[in-house]
């Protein structure tokens, strides 16, 4: 048999490099402006697309999928076709793959600072761009999958497990989240409702976390520290090990994400136990990963690219340490909803995801520009600003949680609540000051690095078609009697990848298909009605403005919650909920009984709260929401969110739809009559009086129920 | 979906996390079990395929 020729490509490794580093470097500014509006209210500049409600998401899907995703494409193609001795199976298609991925960034970005969102935590992009996803993402999958088949190189090495595991599993999570009913040629309604939805999300948002910020980086760790170190893996038995036990395990424990909610006990339960079990696989890995530089640690206190690694593994470790300790519900208990939370994802990308990608943009880049770093010690620098701002972001961020948990927890000995909801707040707002100095820090160093790769590529010479030599696999394998039995599935990655999906399907489809089937764990509600299409309207626009990024409308059963918010939340109040809405941090206070007779607020006072919420609270860091009190709702789309939800399974009575305009502008005409005589002037046509009647609603159904469910 | 559910009680559904349980359990020793039993030679091999 003859050497073949071919060549490497890496014009795609730099490509996906650069938008590592740009998007990089947006995201995280992206996340220093929310940082600082959490301290002045005023950098939400009156002006929609700027405001924390819709500048969130633009961030944390810009670091997540911007960001990281690109990041590992950049890992994924620059390894893979190492590993197996051959070029990327289809240029055309790492260029459609490449492009498309970036304008779905951008289309993205602009449908998120434009209001168009699903609603649902790092699965906000509409049904058109998660089409768009969805495609790109099965480009990537027959590019990958396409190289693995022709490769020279019979087996296949761990990391390519870890990457083969990704693809499948982020699919199956991304087109079963995403599932929704356009009403109109860019938004749509969640497929699922309460708490349904919420489980369906939370199983999917945890295993982002799992599958796209871990498993593909762990793959990146399994190639990369290696290839920087210049030494083999500690032990790749752990590594096997390692890969089947996290694969499995994850995929159960996101009702973590929901503990105390309205989520049926025995769902709670599962995320709890297999969350605890978690310690063992990340541990394993971590210790594998560390455990590779043994006896190099010399090499390491010299170069900054194992600096950055050694880092990264370390934050991998301490944040799944802490994330099965934030499963416990007794811990739970304290941390939710508070910053320790912002905290914990914080270690994990600012430590595991972002330094790891540091690590390897600095060994990548000299290589594939045939030149050393343009300069070392800033690099080194580099290192030491990023240190100092993951500290700077955590410790504020730790004490916030820890502090406010405690305060919203606090009675007097009299019994009454110690301290007012807002309080709480302003007696934490240094602690977020800091922690925006921090991430700033943070940011500094990631844009010294694109300065340091800037000029790296500038002095060095560019191998667009690196030459390479192997043998072509032979047409049969020979046995060579050193076999074991994972050769067997090293040699056949449809069969990995078939063995993944099942093993992740399992743990999705157990939890999961209960909760849709078993009528006990949602117990009906009679008094629970739909919204009136005022309120439905006012809903679309809580969506589209964020809210649910700093408020949640989950009562948890705690004397301290019942006390401040009424009675704890039942599942069958979240019937008509498409997305739900429970949220996940309490920037502002839990509005699920906003409009309960305990916490009811006049109709005047949310309008003027909305218009300027430091005028009426003092001291509120929620943003002023101007607009909507000069904006018109737009009632064109009324009858066809009606028919959407029908559709959904809503009892609207038969031909709602034809009428739904004329209840909409009867009950907003009531509210501008009652603003009237509260001293306001409006018009019933106006954006703030769906907002105030969907308010008003929140929680007022349960009124003079007596016999509620327990759960 | 419209919200029907094909099953009015949740019989046993306590069974569900000691089912996952034990799966996992007789997932994880089995492949532990394999993996000690792995050929040393073929796993130096594979170990070095990033450094060649
Ligand atoms: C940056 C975080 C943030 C965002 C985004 C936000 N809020 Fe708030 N919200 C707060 C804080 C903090 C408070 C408590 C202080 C106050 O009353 O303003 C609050 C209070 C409230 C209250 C008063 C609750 C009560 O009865 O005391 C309402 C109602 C409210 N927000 C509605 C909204 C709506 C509607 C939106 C979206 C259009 C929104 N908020 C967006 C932070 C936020």
């Amino acid at each position: 048999m003859e050497k073949q020729t071919f060549y490497y490509d890496n014009k795609i490794v730099r490509n996906f490099a650069l938008a590592t580093t740009i998007w990089g470097v947006v995201g995280m500014l992206v996340g220093c402006i929310i940082a600082f509006q959490l301290v002045f209210p005023s950098w939400n500049m009156n002006f929609a697309p700027t405001t924390f409600g819709r500048m969130r998401p633009v961030h944390t899907n810009a670091v997540i999928f911007a960001f990281v995703g690109n990041g590992i494409f950049m890992g994924v193609y620059y390894s893979l076709q190492r590993l197996l001795k051959a070029r990327m199976f289809s240029d055309a298609l790492s260029k459609v793959h490449f492009w498309g991925w970036q304008l779905i960034i951008v289309f993205g970005a602009l449908s998120l600072w434009m209001g168009h969102t699903s609603g649902k935590e790092y699965a906000e992009l509409q049904w058109p761009i998660d089409i768009a996803i969805t495609l790109i993402w099965v480009v990537f999958g027959i590019n990958m999958m396409g190289t693995i088949l022709k490769r020279r190189e019979r087996h296949l090495y761990v990391a390519i497990w870890f990457f083969i595991g990704t693809w499948v599993t982020v699919a199956l999570l991304h087109i079963v989240n995403s599932f929704a009913l356009p009403y109109s040629w860019i938004d749509g309604y969640s497929w699922y409702a309460g708490v349904q939805d919420a489980l369906v999300q939370w199983w999917y948002g945890h295993n982002a976390v799992a599958f796209f910020l871990t498993t593909p980086y762990l793959g990146l760790m399994y190639y990369f520290v290696p290839k920087a170190s210049n030494r083999p893996v500690y032990s790749y038995k752990w590594s096997i090990i390692h890969f089947w036990a996290l694969i499995f395990i994850y995929i159960w424990a996101g009702p973590h994400h929901l503990l105390y909610t309205s989520l049926p006990d025995w769902a709670q339960s599962v995320g709890v136990v297999f969350s605890i079990m978690l310690i063992l696989p990340s541990w394993g890995g971590m210790l594998n990963g560390l455990l590779t530089l043994r006896g190099a640690w010399d090499k390491v206190r010299e170069d900054p690219i194992l600096k950055f690694m050694v880092v990264a593994i370390t934050c991998y470790g301490m944040a799944t340490f802490e994330g099965p300790m934030l499963s416990l519900k007794s811990v739970n208990a304290i941390t939710h909803y508070t910053d320790w939370t912002i905290a914990h994802v914080h270690v994990g990308a600012l430590g595991w995801n972002g330094f790891l990608t540091f690590g390897i943009l600095y060994w990548l880049i000299p290589r594939i520009f045939r030149t050393e770093l343009y300069s070392k010690k800033l690099a080194s620098i580099h290192f030491w600003i990023g240190v100092i701002g993951i500290i700077m972001y955590a410790i504020p961020m730790y004490w916030a949680g820890f502090s406010q948990g405690l305060m919203w927890k606090s009675f007097t000995p009299e019994g009454t609540l110690t301290y007012q909801f807002l309080e709480t707040v302003t007696s934490i707002v240094p602690m977020y000051l800091l922690r925006a100095v921090g991430g700033t820090i943070y940011l500094t160093g990631a844009i010294l690095m694109a300065f340091n790769l800037f000029k790296t590529m500038q002095k060095g010479n560019f191998l667009a078609e690196e030459k390479m030599e192997a043998f072509p696999l032979a047409k049969v394998y020979k046995k060579t009697g050193n076999e074991y039995w994972h050769n067997w599935i090293e040699r056949r990655p449809m069969q990995l990848l078939v063995g993944s999906l099942i093993v992740v399907a399992i743990g999705g489809a157990v939890e999961i298909i209960p909760t849709f089937l078993i009528k006990s764990n949602v117990p009906t509600i009679e008094a629970v009605k739909p919204y009136t299409p005022l309120e439905l309207q006012g809903r679309d626009i809580y969506v589209r403005e964020g809210c649910y990024t700093c408020h949640s409308q989950m009562i948890r059963p705690f004397r301290d919650e019942v006390v401040r918010y009424g009675d704890y939340s039942k599942a069958g109040e979240f019937v008509y909920d498409h997305p739900f809405q429970w949220g996940s941090k309490r920037t502002g206070p839990d509005l699920a009984r906003e409009g309960h007779s305990k916490l009811r607020r006049p109709d005047s006072w949310h309008y003027n709260h909305m218009l300027a919420p430091e005028d009426i609270s003092p001291g509120s860091i929620m943003p002023p929401y101007p607009w909507l009190l000069t904006d018109d709702l737009d009632t064109s789309n009324t009858a066809a969110k009606i028919r959407a939800m029908m559709t959904l399974g809503v009892p609207y009575t038969k031909d709602f739809d034809q009428v739904a305009n004329n209840d909409l502008m009867k009950q907003a005409n009531n509210i501008v009559a009652n603003l009237k005589s509260e001293g306001i002037e409006t018009k019933p046509t106006k954006e703030i009086i769906a907002v105030i009647a969907y308010l008003q609603r929140l929680g007022s159904d349960i009124e003079n129920v007596d016999d509620l469910p327990v759960r | 979906m419209k919200y029907k559910y094909y099953l009015q009680d949740a019989l046993g559904i306590e069974i569900y996390p000691l089912i996952s349980l034990v799966l996992f359990t007789a997932v994880f020793a089995f492949v532990i079990f394999l993996v000690l039993k792995m050929n040393k030679k073929k796993v130096k091999e594979i170990k070095d395929l990033p450094l060649q």
